[in-house]
C-alpha cells in the first residue's frame, strides 16, 4: 500500500503545463513519501511518452482511458431492476439532493452488484434502453424533443466514462489526493466511500468553470441548420455535458476532507459551486525563488524597459498592452519593450498584433523575443506587465518577483493578491506593483507610465516583491504545506 | 435482391395492362427465374425423352439433373449470403471496383469444389469418363448460374439476364432434343448441360459488361465468411431444409435404387417440384412490393435516425414500417391464397391434364399448402435479415431443417396417405417462430438499432 495515490487527469507525466510541474516537484522533493498513481486520459497514452522524470518513490502508474471501450453491442439481460424512482429522483434533483441520491445510487445499483457482473452491461441493458425513452418522453411531452440519435449518443458518451470511473479497481493508499475535479475528482470520492480513506482535492483552475466554456465554444455536440429548433436541441445537449461536470465537481466537493487552491478567487469559486468553505485551504503554488532571486540587476537609466511574458495569445490580451504603449509612449521617451512568450500558437492573433505594432508606430521599442530563457530579460526589466483576461495563478508574477521585478496586472485570478498582498500581515508589507481592470488600455498605460517615471515608488516596490516571493510563494513552501497535510491524515489513521 | 425490384416498380405504376403485364413477367423471371427454366426443361426433355430413352435412362436423367440441382443449391447457400452482404455493403458506399474480380475469384472456387465433388460423387457411377465429364460440367455450370446471380442482383440490365435464361432455357430443350435422338441418354444429358453452360456464359457476361475491370484481385470477401460465420449457415440451412424431405424420400425404403448412388422417389419430388410452381407469383410481387413499398419504409427509417429526428417520431417510422410489411403480407396472401386455394381444388384435373399418377395427387395437395407457407417463412425471414437478425434466421432454418426431417421421417413411417403432410407441418411450425421473432424484433426495433450499435475507442475519439 502506497502513503499517497496521487488522482491525475490529462497531466503528469503524459502533458506538461503548470499541474504536471507542481506534481513532478511534489513528488520529487518528497522521497520519503510513496506515491502510487492514477492516470485518466482520453485513451491514446500508448502512442505518448513521459515528459517528466518519474523519482524512484513513484510505485505504481495505473492508467484509466476514459474513451477506450470495444464494445460489440450485444444487449445484455440483467437478472434484477433498476429502482427507477432512485434513478428519476437522481436526475431531475438539483445540486444538494444529487450528491445525497449519488450516495444511494453507488451503494444500491453500482457497488452490490460488482460480483455478479460487469456494471457495463447496465449500459447495455434492456431496462436502461427504457428507463432512457421513458425518461426522454417525460421530459419532451409536447412531441417535440431533440435528436433522438444525439440523446442516445449524449448519454453513453457521458456514461460510459462515468461507469468506468465508478467500477474501476482503484490502488490501496493511505490517503487519495485528486488534483483537479471532474473524472479524478469523482475516483477519488469513489475511493473515499470504497476504503474509508481521507480524500484530499486539489484544485488548480476551477474545472467545472473550465469545461463550461469549453462547451459553450464548441460546436462538437450538436451541429444543424441554424433554425430555433436545432438551437434548443443544442443547449439540451450542451447543458447535459455541463450538468455532468458540475455534477462530478459537487461529489468531489462533498466527499474531500480537505479541499485546497490556489488563491481567494478560486475560494470563492469553489464556494459557489457548493464546495464547504471550512474544507477549503489556500496553498499557493511557489517557486524556485533562489536562481531568481540571484539574478543581478541592471536596469539604467537610459532606457527603460517593460516585459511581458506569456504567449502571444488572446487569453492574454496582448492588443491591449500594445494600445497601452501608445500611451506610454507619449509620457516615456526611451521606452523598451520585449513581448517574451512564442507567438506560433495562434498566427493570427500575434499577425494582428504586430499590425497594431505598425499601427501606432511603436516598432521602434517593441520586440517579440520568442521562445526564450526569461533569466536574460528579468535582470534588464524595470516592470513586468500582464494584461491577461484569465489566470490563475501566474508563476511569471512571482519569478519577476523574486527578481526584484514589480508589476501591474490586470485584476484577473490571482494577480491581485500576489501584487497587494493575500493575508493582513502580507498586505501591510505593501504593495509591489499596480491592479487595473482589464481590457482597459488607457488605465493601463496610465499605470505603467506612473510607476516608470517614479523610479523611487519602483525600487520600493521591487524590494517588497522580493520580500514577498522570498516569505510566502517558495517552492519549498508549498511543499511543506502538502506534506503537513498528509501527515495530519497519516496520523488520523 | 437489392435494386432491381425498384427499377421494375415503374412497370407497376403505370395503368397500362400490357405493362402491367411485363412487369409481372420480369419480377417473375427476375425472382425465381433460374428454377421456372429448370423445372420447365427438366419437364419438357422429360416428355420428349420418353420417346427416345429406357424408363430406366429417364431416371438416371432425371437424377442427374435433380442431384445436381440438390447440390449446387446446398453448396451454394454456403456462400450466398456472406457474399450477399459483401456485395451490399459496398454497393452501400458506391464502390463496385472490388465486383469483378471477386466474382473470378468465387467462380475460381466454385469450379474448383464443383470438379472436386463431382469427381468424388461421380467415382461410384460404373460410366464412360466422357458421360462422368459432362455431369460435371453440368453441375460446374449450375453453380455458376447461382452465382452468377447474386451479382447481378443489383443489375441495371436485367432485360439481358431474362434473354440469357429464354436462350440457355431453349438450347437447353432444342440440343437436349437433337442430341438426345443420335446419342440417347448422353446426348440429353451433353444437350441439356450446353443449355445451362449457354445461361452460365451469358450471365458471365453480364456481370463483366455490368462491372468494370479494376485490375486489382481483392479477397476482401473472404473476411466476410470470417465475420459473418453465421451468415454462412443460415444459407446452408435453408437449402438443406428445402431438400431434405426429397433426399430422405430418396434414400429410405419408399425409395427405389437407380443406379450408382442415385436413389429416387415415384412420386414424391416430381409431385412437390408441381407445387414449388405455385408459389412463383408471390415470390414475383414479393420482390416488387419489397423494394417498392417495405424497402422505402425501412430506409426512410434509418435516414430519420441519421436526420436527427425525435423519438415519437421514430417510433411512429416503425409503425410505418410495420403497417407496409403487414400490408404486403396481407396482398400476398390473397394472392396466394387464391391460387392455392385453386390448384388444390383442382389437383385431380392438373394431375389428369399432366398425364401424372393419381398418387401423387395428395401429396401434390400438401405440397401447395406448405409451399404457401414456406413462401411466407422465407419472406418473414428475408426481412428479419433485412433488419440485421441473423441469429434468430438461423434458428428459423435450423427448425426448418429438424422439422422438415422429423415429420417428413414420421409421414413416411404413416404411410402413403401421410406423404408431404411432414413438410406442410414442418413450413407451418417455422412460419409461426419466424413471425414470433419478426413480430418481436420489429416492436423492439428502436431498442435494438440503437443499443445493438457497437461502442470502440473509434466512436468515441470522432465524437469527442
Amino acid at each position: 500500500m502506497s502513503d499517497v495515490c496521487l488522482i491525475l487527469e490529462g497531466t503528469y507525466p503524459y502533458v506538461t503545463g503548470g499541474v504536471s510541474t507542481c506534481v513532478y516537484q511534489l513528488i520529487k522533493n518528497t522521497p520519503q513519501i510513496n506515491y502510487s498513481i492514477v492516470y485518466i486520459g482520453a485513451g491514446d497514452e500508448q502512442f505518448k511518452e513521459y515528459r517528466y522524470p518519474v523519482p524512484d518513490n513513484v510505485k505504481l502508474i495505473k492508467e484509466i482511458s476514459l474513451f477506450d471501450y470495444d464494445i460489440k453491442g450485444e444487449v445484455k439481460n440483467l437478472n434484477m431492476e433498476f429502482d427507477n424512482e432512485l434513478l428519476k429522483r437522481f436526475y431531475r434533483s438539483n445540486r444538494q439532493e444529487r450528491v445525497k441520491l449519488f450516495d444511494e445510487i453507488y451503494e444500491n445499483i453500482i457497488q452490490p452488484h460488482r460480483k455478479d457482473f460487469d456494471p457495463f452491461d447496465i449500459l447495455q441493458s434492456k431496462q436502461a434502453w427504457d428507463f432512457l425513452t421513458m425518461f426522454y418522453q417525460q421530459r419532451f411531452k409536447d412531441g417535440d424533443g431533440p435528436s433522438f440519435i444525439d440523446y442516445f449518443y449524449t448519454w453513453r458518451f457521458t456514461h460510459y466514462p462515468l461507469f468506468k470511473i465508478l467500477t474501476t479497481d482503484i490502488p490501496r493508499a493511505k490517503v487519495y489526493h485528486s488534483l483537479c475535479t471532474g473524472y479524478a475528482g469523482l475516483l477519488g470520492a469513489v475511493a473515499n466511500v470504497k476504503y474509508s480513506r481521507p480524500f484530499i482535492l486539489t484544485e488548480h483552475g476551477i474545472y467545472s468553470h473550465e469545461r463550461e466554456i469549453e462547451i459553450y465554444q464548441a460546436d462538437w455536440i450538436y451541429n444543424s441548420e441554424d433554425d430555433l429548433q436545432a438551437r434548443r436541441n443544442l443547449s439540451v445537449f450542451k447543458d447535459w455535458w455541463i450538468r455532468l461536470f458540475h455534477f462530478m465537481s459537487e461529489v468531489s466537493y462533498d466527499k474531500a476532507q480537505t479541499i485546497t487552491t490556489l488563491f481567494e478567487g478560486n475560494r470563492e469559486k469553489q464556494i459557489r459551486l457548493g464546495a464547504s468553505e471550512d474544507k477549503i485551504q489556500i496553498i499557493p503554488n511557489g517557486i524556485d525563488y533562489d536562481s531568481y532571486a540571484g539574478l543581478e540587476r541592471r536596469t539604467s537609466r537610459d532606457q527603460l524597459v517593460i516585459s511581458m511574458v506569456g504567449r502571444v495569445v488572446s487569453i492574454k490580451d496582448v492588443k491591449t498592452f500594445i494600445k497601452s504603449l501608445s500611451v506610454v509612449k507619449k509620457k516615456v521617451s526611451n521606452l523598451k519593450v520585449y513581448i517574451i512568450g512564442p507567438y506560433d500558437e495562434e498566427p493570427e492573433y500575434y499577425d494582428e498584433c504586430r499590425n497594431l505594432v505598425s499601427f501606432y508606430e511603436l516598432e521602434e521599442c517593441i520586440e517579440f523575443t520568442g521562445k526564450v530563457d526569461v533569466k536574460d530579460y528579468y535582470p534588464q526589466s524595470d516592470l513586468l506587465v500582464l494584461s491577461s483576461i484569465s489566470e490563475g495563478q501566474p508563476m511569471v508574477i512571482l519569478e519577476a518577483f523574486a527578481a526584484g521585478v514589480p508589476c501591474v496586472a490586470t485584476d484577473v485570478g490571482a494577480c491581485s493578491e500576489l501584487i497587494l498582498g493575500r493575508l493582513e500581515e502580507d498586505k501591510a508589507a505593501g504593495s509591489a506593483g499596480k491592479i487595473v481592470p482589464f481590457g482597459k488600455p488607457e488605465e493601463l498605460g496610465e499605470a505603467i507610465s506612473e510607476l516608470l517615471l517614479d523610479q523611487e515608488k519602483l525600487k520600493k516596490m521591487g524590494e517588497v516583491a522580493k520580500k514577498r516571493a522570498s516569505q510566502y510563494y517558495r517552492e519549498e513552501k508549498t511543499i511543506e504545506a502538502y506534506e503537513k497535510l498528509y501527515q495530519r491524515y497519516f496520523s488520523g489513521l | 435482391m437489392a435494386g432491381i425490384g425498384f427499377r421494375l416498380k415503374k412497370y407497376f405504376t403505370d395503368k397500362d395492362v400490357w405493362t402491367n403485364l411485363k412487369g409481372t413477367v420480369y419480377s417473375i423471371i427476375i425472382s425465381s427465374g433460374p428454377w421456372l427454366i429448370s423445372v420447365l426443361s427438366v419437364a419438357f426433355i422429360s416428355v420428349y425423352a420418353s420417346r427416345d430413352l429406357q424408363n430406366q435412362d429417364i431416371f438416371v436423367l432425371k437424377s442427374i439433373i435433380c442431384y445436381t440441382f440438390a447440390f449446387s443449391l446446398i453448396l451454394f447457400g454456403i456462400i450466398e449470403m456472406p457474399v450477399t452482404r459483401y456485395l451490399a455493403d459496398k454497393l452501400y458506399i458506391s464502390d463496385q471496383s472490388s465486383f469483378r474480380n471477386t466474382y473470378l475469384v468465387l467462380a475460381a472456387v466454385f469450379i474448383i469444389s464443383g470438379s472436386v465433388f463431382g469427381s468424388l460423387f461421380y467415382y461410384f457411377f460404373d460410366w464412360g469418363l466422357v458421360l462422368k465429364l459432362i455431369c460435371i460440367c453440368f453441375l460446374i455450370s449450375v453453380l455458376l448460374i447461382w452465382h452468377s446471380m447474386v451479382f447481378l442482383s443489383a443489375a441495371k440490365n436485367y432485360h439481358h439476364i431474362i434473354g440469357s435464361f429464354i436462350l440457355g432455357g431453349l438450347s437447353s430443350v432444342v440440343f437436349g432434343l437433337v442430341l438426345g435422338s443420335y446419342l440417347s441418354l448422353i446426348g440429353y444429358i451433353l444437350g441439356y448441360t450446353i443449355g445451362q453452360a449457354v445461361i452460365a456464359l451469358l450471365l458471365a457476361r453480364n456481370v463483366f459488361s455490368e462491372f468494370d475491370d479494376y485490375e486489382y484481385v481483392s479477397f476482401e470477401v473472404f473476411s466476410y465468411f470470417k465475420n459473418f460465420k453465421i451468415l454462412i449457415f443460415v444459407g446452408l440451412f435453408y437449402y438443406l431444409g428445402i431438400w431434405v424431405d426429397k433426399i430422405l424420400f430418396w434414400f429410405t425404403s419408399v425409395g427405389q435404387h437407380v443406379e450408382g448412388l442415385f436413389y429416387t422417389n415415384l412420386h414424391y419430388d416430381t409431385a412437390m417440384f408441381l407445387a414449388y410452381l405455385t408459389i412463383v407469383p408471390s415470390l414475383a410481387v414479393f420482390l416488387v412490393q419489397v423494394e417498392t413499398n417495405f424497402y422505402v419504409k425501412y430506409a426512410y427509417f434509418y435516414r430519420s435516425i441519421e436526420n436527427k429526428n425525435s423519438l415519437p417520431f421514430l417510433e411512429q417510422s416503425v409503425d410505418e414500417i410495420i403497417e407496409s410489411f403487414r400490408s404486403t403480407l396481407v396482398s400476398l396472401i390473397k394472392l396466394q391464397l387464391f391460387i392455392t386455394i385453386i390448384c388444390w381444388y383442382f389437383s385431380s384435373s392438373i394431375m389428369d391434364f399432366l398425364n401424372l399418377p393419381s398418387l401423387m395427387e395428395p401429396i401434390f395437395r400438401y405440397g401447395v399448402i406448405g409451399a404457401f407457407l414456406q413462401v411466407l417463412f422465407l419472406i418473414v425471414n428475408i426481412v428479419l435479415l433485412y433488419f440485421k437478425e441473423a441469429k434468430p434466421v438461423l434458428i428459423n432454418y435450423l427448425f426448418f431443417f429438424g422439422s422438415n426431417l422429423i415429420f417428413s421421417a414420421l409421414s413416411i413411417y404413416g404411410g402413403h396417405r401421410f406423404y408431404g403432410l411432414g413438410y406442410l407441418l414442418s413450413c407451418l411450425f417455422t412460419l409461426m417462430i419466424s413471425y414470433g421473432f419478426l413480430i418481436k424484433t420489429l416492436k423492439n426495433l428502436n431498442f435494438m438499432t440503437f443499443m445493438q450499435q457497437p461502442l470502440s475507442n473509434k466512436s468515441f475519439s470522432e465524437s469527442v
